[in-house]
């Protein structure tokens, strides 16, 4: 008794000074997240204008939302592109990190080459892209492709539906895939290779060896890197908005797109809270899913 | 010490007191007119040294919007927004405003001589709470060699859809494989708008309670329709900038604010003549830049008065800034031999003046463009539904934003 009781101030003294350390990254959380979050979910139940006097309406964002008829085809669209663009991004990851992993004349460069597009700005980036995929003939690919005899006119890259996708997907995936390379690879690195070499011993291919030894290794990131591929895919609006404006047909409208429209074009920031809560929603519910597959998977490989 | 202090003290007081008023002015003009408008401003500051001029550009509507509407709430907004007409409607009730006689008695400008079209949706309760610097009309930008190379007659351009129709065609066979002659992107909204009102069509009905687009609308799809299929108008979205200037395509109806920048690029082979009629209504598409003051920013004597020097120097230095590539918005500007003599392809496209439409100023009118686009892109770019059928799914669209606005307002 007279022991723990010397114990106490002791303790208490290691865990006061843990929660100072932590104190200035929970002032500036709490600061620049929670404070907004909260401000968030409460302006989501007002009318609320810079202009105007504030008006509480309860759920009445959150419903006008829910029956806008632009609301729903923007969350078909921001769907679809995740569950294309995030599996694709984490396979073109997985890929680039195995060709880095094996040591090779200029392996520098490649990974500089692979990863540093991930840390440029959007609008340098899209505004190169944009003239790379420009509709007229002297743009950058049809200048080319039509040098090279592949087309006679011009292409319209964003004319239609399934092209400007694929070119919004494409741009993505180059423009992100960098930091997941490096999350791959140095999972990779921390792989024993005697693992590797006992099981070519035993008979196995490179495809079971990726799924019995690599795949387990690299779970932890691998789970890390699915929520973050999910909440980047459903913040897509940079890609939509300078490279298609949208279009064609508002075909390329996302989620954060139509918050956009509402929140800065309408300066309805009542709804615009209300839009980016179902986007958290969504979001949420996309993650999960993901993150049971991956486990179930992961766990078939080691059972 | 004291001596000393004090000493300081007069000091930062005599200097401060020495600029005088600081005045702001933010203003859309990112391109080369924003070089126009500082050499204007720095005249102004040099000949007014108790009043500072600042010029802030932004670049883009929307951004602008929002830095007003923060402004306006937290009282740190411009004195003086150079704002383009449209975007106008949500801020009407937070600009100042005088009756016509105040700003011609008190501040020499007479509002009468402003082109009716133009000084329409401004007046809110007697008061005009901008004034209306230019008009960015829309005309008829082509390419002299193009013209005379097919023997169409580069002094006479098309004025009429039959004679447009007939020179596009007759410009065909020299137009490069996978472009047009009139090589413009087919949804822009822009020219839909532009011949919505030649079609005498509006967006809105005058209460803006429902969608008045859709049987004018038709008519235009379907002339655009007609046009694509002809080899005239491009069938999917295009980027026209490049192509006319490098010769290839020959026709462009686009705003004046493009005149100076071809002239130079073109040189002899530019010509530019009044938007031609290609419906049954005498319009012509055009905005305005407006000079307004937020209330709340020229509460103090001192500041508006400061304020309204600057826009009288802009009223009275007009003329400079439509160099810059604009027309006038005052009649007696638009009819003066000055203008003719100094801007003679200004005095050209600014005969059409009189005829100009612009948007109605509902505050939701960006949204409602952006909804029609989608609609116009379905029809034009996808081909994918009738033009009836696009139309009817745009006004659906747009009533929807008009039922939401006024259930909220």
């Amino acid at each position: 008794m007279t022991q723990s009781h010397s114990k106490s101030p002791r303790r208490f003294r290691r865990e006061v000074g843990s929660w100072l350390f932590l104190l200035p990254h929970l002032f500036f959380f709490a600061l620049f997240v929670v404070v907004p979050l909260v401000f968030g979910l409460v302006i989501s139940f007002f009318n609320w204008s810079l202009l105007k006097e504030n008006v509480f309406i309860g759920f009445n964002n959150y419903i006008r939302t829910w029956n806008d008829s632009r609301f729903w085809p923007t969350v078909q669209h921001t769907v679809i592109f995740a569950i294309i663009s995030v599996p694709l991004t984490i396979i073109v990851a997985i890929l680039f990190a195995h060709i880095l992993k094996k040591k090779r004349f200029g392996q520098l460069w490649l990974l500089i080459a692979f990863v540093s597009p991930a840390f440029f700005g959007s609008v340098g980036i899209l505004s190169s892209w944009k003239w790379i995929f420009a509709s007229f003939p002297s743009g950058l690919a049809n200048y080319y492709l039509n040098k090279a005899g592949f087309i006679n006119n011009a292409v319209s890259w964003f004319g239609s539906t399934s092209v400007a996708w694929g070119v919004i997907i494409l741009v993505t995936v180059w423009w992100i895939v960098g930091f997941s390379i490096l999350l791959y690879l140095g999972a990779l690195q921390r792989i024993p290779p005697e693992q590797y070499e006992s099981a070519k011993l035993d008979g196995a291919g490179p495809w079971k060896r990726f799924i019995y030894i690599t795949l387990p290794w690299i779970r932890s990131v691998l789970f890390f890197d699915v929520v973050r591929q999910a909440i980047l895919a459903f913040g897509l609006f940079d890609q939509a908005y300078i490279l298609s404006v949208g279009g064609p047909a508002g075909t390329t409208r996302t989620l954060v797109y139509y918050l956009y429209l509402v929140g800065f074009e309408r300066q309805d920031f009542g709804r615009a809270a209300a839009i980016s809560w179902y986007i958290f929603a969504i979001v949420l519910i996309f993650a999960v899913i993901q993150l049971v597959l991956v486990t179930k998977s992961i766990r078939s490989t080691e059972g | 010490m004291r001596k000393l202090m004090f000493l300081a003290l007069a000091l930062v007081v005599a200097v401060s007191l020495s600029f005088g008023v600081t005045i702001t002015m933010m203003t859309p003009l990112t391109g080369a007119d924003g070089a126009y408008m500082d050499e204007i401003v720095a005249k102004f500051n040099a000949e007014h040294p108790d009043i500072e001029v600042v010029h802030v550009v932004v670049e883009s509507s929307l951004d602008m919007k929002n830095k007003l509407s923060m402004g306006i709430a937290s009282k740190t907004a411009p004195e003086i927004m150079f704002i383009r007409k449209f975007d106008m409607p949500l801020y009407l009730e937070h600009f100042m405003g005088f009756t016509a006689e105040e700003w011609l008695n008190k501040y020499g400008i007479d509002t009468d001589d402003i082109f009716p079209g133009v000084l329409d949706g401004l007046v809110v309760d007697g008061k005009v709470v901008g004034i209306p610097m230019d008009i960015w009309l829309f005309y008829m930008a082509y390419n002299r060699g193009n013209f005379a190379e097919v023997g169409l007659d580069p002094d006479n351009p098309p004025k009429t859809r039959e004679e447009f129709i007939s020179a596009m065609e007759a410009l065909i066979p020299i137009t490069p494989p996978g472009l047009t002659p009139y090589y413009e992107n087919p949804a822009w909204t822009w020219i839909w708008f532009h011949l919505l009102w030649q079609h005498g069509g509006e967006v809105l009905t005058d209460d803006f309670k429902e969608p008045a687009f859709e049987k004018a609308g038709i008519e235009v799809c379907k002339l655009m329709l007609e046009m694509q299929e002809k080899g005239i108008l491009p069938m999917q979205v295009a980027d026209p900038g490049v192509s006319f200037q490098s010769g290839e395509s020959t026709v462009l109806i686009t705003g004046i604010w493009t005149i100076k920048p071809w002239m130079e690029q073109l040189g002899e082979d530019f010509g530019y003549a009044v938007a031609p009629q290609l419906g049954n209504t005498k319009a012509v598409f055009g905005g305005s830049h407006v000079l307004a003051m937020p209330r709340v920013m020229v509460e103090d004597p001192k500041t508006l008065d400061a304020a309204t020097t600057f826009i009288k120097y802009l009223w009275d230095h007009a003329i400079d800034w439509y160099e810059a590539g604009q027309t006038p918005a005052r009649k007696s500007i638009a009819e003066s031999q000055e203008l003719k003599d100094r801007l003679p392809h200004i005095y050209a496209v600014s005969q059409d003046s009189e005829y100009v439409r612009q948007f109605q100023m509902f505050p939701l009118i960006s949204e409602i463009e952006a909804e029609i686009a989608v609609y116009l892109e379905e029809v034009l770019v996808l081909h994918s539904i009738s033009p009836e059928a696009g139309m009817k799914e745009a006004a659906f669209a747009v009533q929807e934003i008009l039922d939401d606005y006024w259930s909220r307002n």
